[in-house]
């Protein structure tokens, strides 16, 4: 038995793997700390906007009792102060001019806000230093502080070359939440741009008999609400060029509740959003454009189906623009159209 | 069919009780040294009843007769023992002398008693069946039983990293081979197979390898190819027996070295009633490989949209294995044991990759890190009772099988604008990348995936079996009537955790997180590389930069349900056979029955139209199947020392758990599905084969043979098109391309086979003492199928076949020295079957050649040196012809030097 022992313990002392050699225990994803982001990288809008918004949330974490496609937010267990700065401005002037004040504030829900309960998070901001902060309160996932600004500063009546605007980013913060983390310097662009170019609404002249069918042909396929319209249920239809996407609106006749407030009656509204597949800012300053939209179509049971929409933007630098649009997608072709815009 | 079984077996038990009985149990040993003699053939004189040793050398015989009977003992290089017997003997002691000649010198040494001890197995063997001694085994540089049996006639191996992983019978897919340690079968530690890898076995844990290429109704029916199983040791004599090595070793393409340690203790004690051997063995290995491989995108035609991956390998395997057996004899004729083996395996592997990307101007610098366990371990316990009338085996046991992969981790950095164009028809063997970027430059590549995860497999069998031998006598004939009945219950399961992280800010550039090995002659020399990115380093970053990475929450859920499944087996199986001896003839024949129901649980994952994922269900289902298997083996002895054999057998193979269990992956954006396939069904066969043996006193021998199987329902991947969903009359897309595993047609094999060992002692003066020894079998397969739904019948090689299998060496034995050239030859096969001809995908042939060099000091101390695969001859793979190369690797030569010694 005694060479049995000294068998088992020689076996013991020589039997090793290279398993812990130079390993580093990766971080398991529940674990993950929380984390602030900015919930976009840039936006955009015309030049005599009043107000820029900048919106930030919890980055969602990884949920090991729920897994699902979203994550799990799991937002600050202790009033954080989080610290900003705003720098590269580009425009006339100074951007104290611009900037005349600002606020955060949260959604309480789709109608309220934190504003609206007189909520106070402390929002401070520095002309001089371009510098601010502000309170994220505990158990609160989103915030959004937004910018007062001057919308006549960059208002002109000429198309600019672009390059206007400024930058905002997340520079420190402060809380007794430990696992609060500020992802590093997430910075945000705003730009401005000129209604004078494409970046407007135009309105469709929808009691066209035929230009109105081949409207219902070519969107009926993203909601078919919109193939049983009749021209005389349409108080308009608008389509809307933004820094993101083209947005088709038609305001009927027919009103309903206000969401926010029952005692008020709003038109019904049915939209199509088309983004674009490419950079907002190569439609500034043109009068011909030819690139690739998306669009979606909803089905009950197969979720939506992505359609690649070729499209044909013709512009007169005026108030006319014409848009030739056809589309594909694994449900099929959709035929091309052609649109006259005017505003 | 149960109380048929059982009817069948009691009437026979009735007809067997009939006669006087004069009973012999006893032990054949050798007369010099007292080792044990397993597979001596014993019969008695005056009839032609017959059995053969244990692997302990033990037997047990009976006769009805009222006279004096003379019992003959035979064993190849061996004179033959005669023994007058009027009564039973329980403890009889056989002891036999070495024949006179070469052979009495070298048993002096040991280095030939394997080889006397597997051919008289061989012998007295009922089927056709190749035995290879734990003696056997050393001789050649196998550090893994996989290595071992590539030596077995009509066996031959599947690499992985130059080592030896799975074995293939007759040239036939490792599916359709099963494997058992100690008669029962062990499941695969790998999720989605049932094929054990067996590198995880170190060859030096076992007494002998036995390979069955015919079945008998008492195995298991689920085996076309053959049936291998692995024998630990088991204490043979009341001496202590404690055997050592130490080895060490050196690899030529990483300049590392190896090392491997073995222990064996074995005694018998209590008037050798209680036999106890343990058994354990350590091997470490430092390995790896250069290898290029193409990617076509399943294309051949448009070489301008090929990618090009270097990859360069570094790993570090250990292999341990503890065993160990506990018998227990009362006497000669009752036996309990129990007996245990675990074997660990790690598999410490860094890949570095570079991939060039000429369509998207892209390099991109990957590396992985991953440390994998592999352990299979089997626990048998189990009697065996000799009793007047009949004999009796049991056994339960349970067999282990897991794979552990604590951590899998990728890191991927990408350089963006690097214009290059890649020649794959200059020098086919070596494409060339032609680029004027700076692609060496570690600055110039960014972060672009970090992926980590972890996995865990598990298998389990538990079996619980018995079987009882009657003898009986009918007229001039006798025989042995055998029945019996096995439930094993399967449980089989594999998790997986596959975090893919992106970053949502700028992460530093590569050069920020350079180590690790630095390959300055890849491929010797015909590519450079640069510093590759060090995960350890990276790790650390991430762990302190949490904020600055998101985790994909899609991929996750996705990855995870696609590889995850619970799946339990069921098997009931119930056999009667007899073994009824003529004159020269030997028929063994009956039937088995074999039910399996099976029951899974898994996921499908559905993508909805544009791509993002749905849904994933749950999804469970079972399949039940049932096989009826007559099988007939004759054996006729032409004399002492010339055997002729013939076997009509059915058999079958079971489908992979990862073709049966039906978890899909439909992506309907891209208009691509891979899908289970519940009603897969398993692949049936015929197998008839002629062989004949000759062996000679020189412990030669001279074999060969024909066999041809015809195989139903062979399983391949089909690509189809189809609706989605399946099978509806109102599908909501028209036409998805589905890859789904489905049974074919018939397909017919036709092999034949030839081996010789033979001593040249003929040659005079020293030459006497070289030793040849070749085996070679070819194998044609023609498989029918359609590849896609719309195409007409192809007739193809099945895959994995291969045609062409074969091994050569040349040895020379004297008294104190031993030298050995092997060479191991794999024909090249159909690995994996592509969407049109010219995408299927072969493996090259190829060729490895060992030496072997051996010096015995004395009976206690043996010297050794082996060198491996001295010609680097590279793994490669092909499509459509070896113009066009889809990869090939290279793992340079290594060599091992020890020491072995017995301690007492």
């Amino acid at each position: 038995m005694k060479k049995i022992f000294y068998f088992l313990s020689f076996i013991s002392i020589i039997a090793c793997s290279k398993r812990d050699e130079d390993v580093t225990d990766i971080t398991n994803p529940q674990d993950f700390p929380k984390v602030i982001i900015l919930s976009d990288e840039f936006d955009a809008d015309n030049e005599d906007n009043d107000a820029v918004g900048i919106a930030m949330e919890m980055l969602p974490i990884w949920s090991e009792s729920n897994p699902n496609v979203d994550g799990e937010v799991l937002a600050p267990s202790e009033t954080v102060r989080v610290f900003f700065k705003v720098f590269d401005y580009e425009g006339p002037s100074d951007i104290s001019n611009y900037i005349l004040g600002g606020k955060a504030f949260y959604e309480i829900d789709d109608c309220t806000t934190s504003e609206d309960e007189n909520i106070e998070l402390n929002f401070v901001w520095n002309a001089d230093t371009q510098e601010g902060s502000f309170d994220w309160p505990a158990g609160i996932a989103e915030i959004e502080v937004e910018f007062e600004v001057d919308p006549l500063h960059y208002d002109d009546a000429a198309i600019n070359d672009g390059g206007r605007g400024f930058s905002f980013q997340l520079t420190s913060i402060q809380t007794n939440d430990s696992r609060v983390k500020l992802q590093d310097a997430p910075e945000f662009r705003y730009h401005v741009i000129d209604e004078e170019g494409i970046f407007s609404s135009f309105d469709f002249d929808f009691n066209d008999p035929a230009a109105f069918e081949a409207f219902k042909s070519f969107f009926g396929n993203f909601d078919s609400d919109i193939n049983d319209l009749e021209a005389s249920e349409i108080d308009a239809i608008e389509f809307s060029f933004d820094q993101e996407k083209l947005e088709m609106t038609i305001t009927l006749i027919e009103t309903e509740e206000d969401e926010c407030d029952a005692t008020e009656m709003v038109n019904v509204e049915i939209q199509v959003e088309l983004e674009y597949d490419f950079d907002f800012e190569e439609l500034i300053n043109i009068t011909e454009y030819e690139g690739t939209l998306v669009g979606e179509i909803e089905t009950d049971d197969l979720g939506s189906a992505e359609v690649e929409i070729e499209a044909l933007m013709l512009f007169n630098g005026t108030n006319e623009a014409v848009l030739t649009i056809s589309g594909e997608s694994v449900l099929g072709e959709i035929d091309e159209q052609t649109f006259t815009l005017t505003r | 069919m149960k109380n048929l079984f059982l009817t069948a077996a009691f009437v026979m038990i009735q007809f067997g009780l009939a006669a006087q009985l004069i009973q012999v149990s006893g032990k054949v040993t050798d007369a010099e040294t007292g080792a044990p003699l397993p597979g001596a053939r014993i019969h008695f004189e005056s009839s032609t009843i017959g059995t053969s040793s244990s692997i302990t050398g033990d037997f047990f015989i009976s006769i009805a007769s009222d006279k004096e009977e003379t019992l003959i003992v035979s064993y190849i290089g061996y004179k033959e023992g005669k023994y007058p017997l009027k009564q039973s003997e329980n403890g009889f002691q056989v002891k036999l002398t070495p024949e006179e000649g070469s052979l009495s010198e070298v048993v002096i040494t040991g280095t030939l008693q394997g080889e006397a001890k597997a051919l008289n197995q061989q012998r007295t063997a009922d089927n056709i069946k190749n035995i290879v001694a734990a003696d056997q085994i050393g001789r050649f540089p196998d550090p893994n039983a996989a290595e071992a049996l590539q030596r077995i006639q009509g066996v031959n191996i599947e690499r992985d990293q130059g080592e030896g992983r799975y074995v293939l019978i007759r040239g036939l897919a490792p599916q359709f081979t099963n494997i058992s340690i100690n008669g029962e079968q062990i499941p695969s530690p790998e999720a989605g197979v049932r094929f054990v890898a067996l590198d995880a076995v170190p060859s030096d844990q076992l007494s002998s390898m036995e390979v069955s290429k015919t079945l008998t109704p008492d195995l298991d029916g689920d085996a076309i190819g053959g049936s291998v199983n692995l024998v630990t040791r088991t204490a043979t004599s009341s001496t202590p027996t404690v055997r050592a090595s130490l080895v060490g070793g050196y690899n030529n393409l990483m300049g590392e070295v190896n090392g491997q340690t073995s222990l064996q203790y074995g005694q018998r004690f209590f008037d050798s009633k209680l036999g106890i051997m343990i058994n354990g063995s350590y091997y470490t290995n430092n390995l790896g490989s250069d290898n290029w491989e193409r990617d076509t995108g399943g294309d051949l035609s448009d070489p301008s949209n090929d990618a090009l991956e270097l990859r360069d390998y570094q790993l570090t395997r250990t292999r341990a294995g503890v065993s160990g057996t506990i018998d227990y004899k009362f006497n000669s004729n009752h036996e309990v044991y129990v007996k245990a083996i675990y074997n660990e395996f790690t598999d410490r592997e860094w890949r570095r990759r570079f991939v060039f990307v000429p369509e998207d101007e892209e390099v991109q610098k990957l590396v992985k890190d991953r440390f994998e366990a592999q352990t299979i371990s089997s626990y048998n316990a189990g009697g065996i009772h000799q009793f007047k009338k009949f004999r009796l085996d049991y056994e339960a046991s349970i067999a282990l099988a897991e794979q552990d992969t604590p951590y899998d981790n990728e890191l991927a950095y990408i350089a963006g604008d690097m214009p290059h164009t890649l020649d794959f028809t200059s020098d086919k063997e070596m494409p060339s990348i032609n680029t004027t970027s700076d692609y060496l430059n570690n600055e110039l590549y960014e972060f672009d995936e970090f992926e980590t995860g972890n996995t865990l497999a598990k298998d389990q069998n538990v079996t619980y079996k018995f079987n009882v031998q009657v003898p009986y006598k009918t007229g001039a004939s006798s025989g042995t009537l055998k029945f019996g009945a096995k439930w094993r219950f399967k449980d089989k399961d594999f998790k997986a955790t596959i975090n893919k992280y992106e970053s949502i800010v700028d992460v530093p550039t590569l050069n920020e997180f350079e180590g690790g090995l630095l390959d300055d002659n890849f491929l010797e020399g015909n590519y450079t590389l640069s510093a590759f990115q060090d995960i350890g380093k990276f790790g650390e970053y991430f762990n302190n930069n949490l904020q600055n990475f998101e985790l994909n929450f899609e991929d996750k859920l996705v990855d995870e349900a696609l590889e995850s499944y619970v799946a339990s087996e069921d098997v009931t199986a119930y056999y009667l056979m007899t073994t009824h001896r003529f004159k020269k003839l030997t028929a063994i024949g009956g039937v088995r029955y074999e039910s399996t129901k099976v029951s899974y649980d898994s996921k499908e994952v559905i993508f909805g139209l544009n791509g993002d994922l749905l849904r994933i269900d749950d999804i469970s289902g079972s399949n039940n199947y049932d096989f009826v298997l007559p099988q007939l083996n004759l054996k006729y002895e032409v004399n002492n020392n010339t055997i002729l054999r013939a076997a009509a057998v059915y058999s079958y193979a079971r489908p992979n758990f990862q073709e049966i269990v039906p978890s899909q992956e439909v992506n309907i954006n891209d208009r691509e599905a891979t899908i289970g396939n519940k009603d897969i069904l398993p692949v049936s066969a015929l197998n008839i084969d002629f062989f004949a043996e000759r062996y000679l006193k020189n412990l030669g021998i001279i074999s060969g043979g024909v066999y041809y199987k015809q195989l139903n329902d062979f399983i391949f991947n089909r690509r189809f098109i189809d609706t989605y969903p399946l099978n509806t009359p109102t599908p909501q897309v028209d036409a998805i391309a589905y890859v789904q595993a489905q049974n074919g047609g018939t397909a017919n094999l036709f092999g034949a086979e030839i081996g010789a060992k033979y001593q040249l002692d003929f040659l005079p003066g020293k030459l006497k003492n070289l030793a040849v020894y070749f085996n070679y079998t070819y194998t044609q397969s023609d498989a029918q199928f359609n590849r896609s739904a719309d195409e007409r019948l192809e007739t193809i090689q099945l895959p994995g076949q291969a045609a062409h299998v074969g091994n050569f060496s040349l040895g020379y034995n004297s008294k104190k020295l031993s030298l050995r050239a092997a060479v191991n030859f794999n024909g090249s096969y159909l690995s994996e079957i592509g969407a049109t001809a010219d995408d299927d995908l072969f493996v090259n042939n190829r060729i490895q050649v060992d030496l072997t060099a051996g010096y015995t000091v004395n009976k206690r101390l043996r010297f050794f040196v082996e060198m491996l695969n001295l010609t680097n001859q590279p793994f490669e793979t092909y499509s459509g012809s070896t113009d066009a190369f889809v990869q090939r690797e290279f793992y340079g030569w290594w060599s091992r030097a020890g020491i072995k010694f017995d301690l007492n």
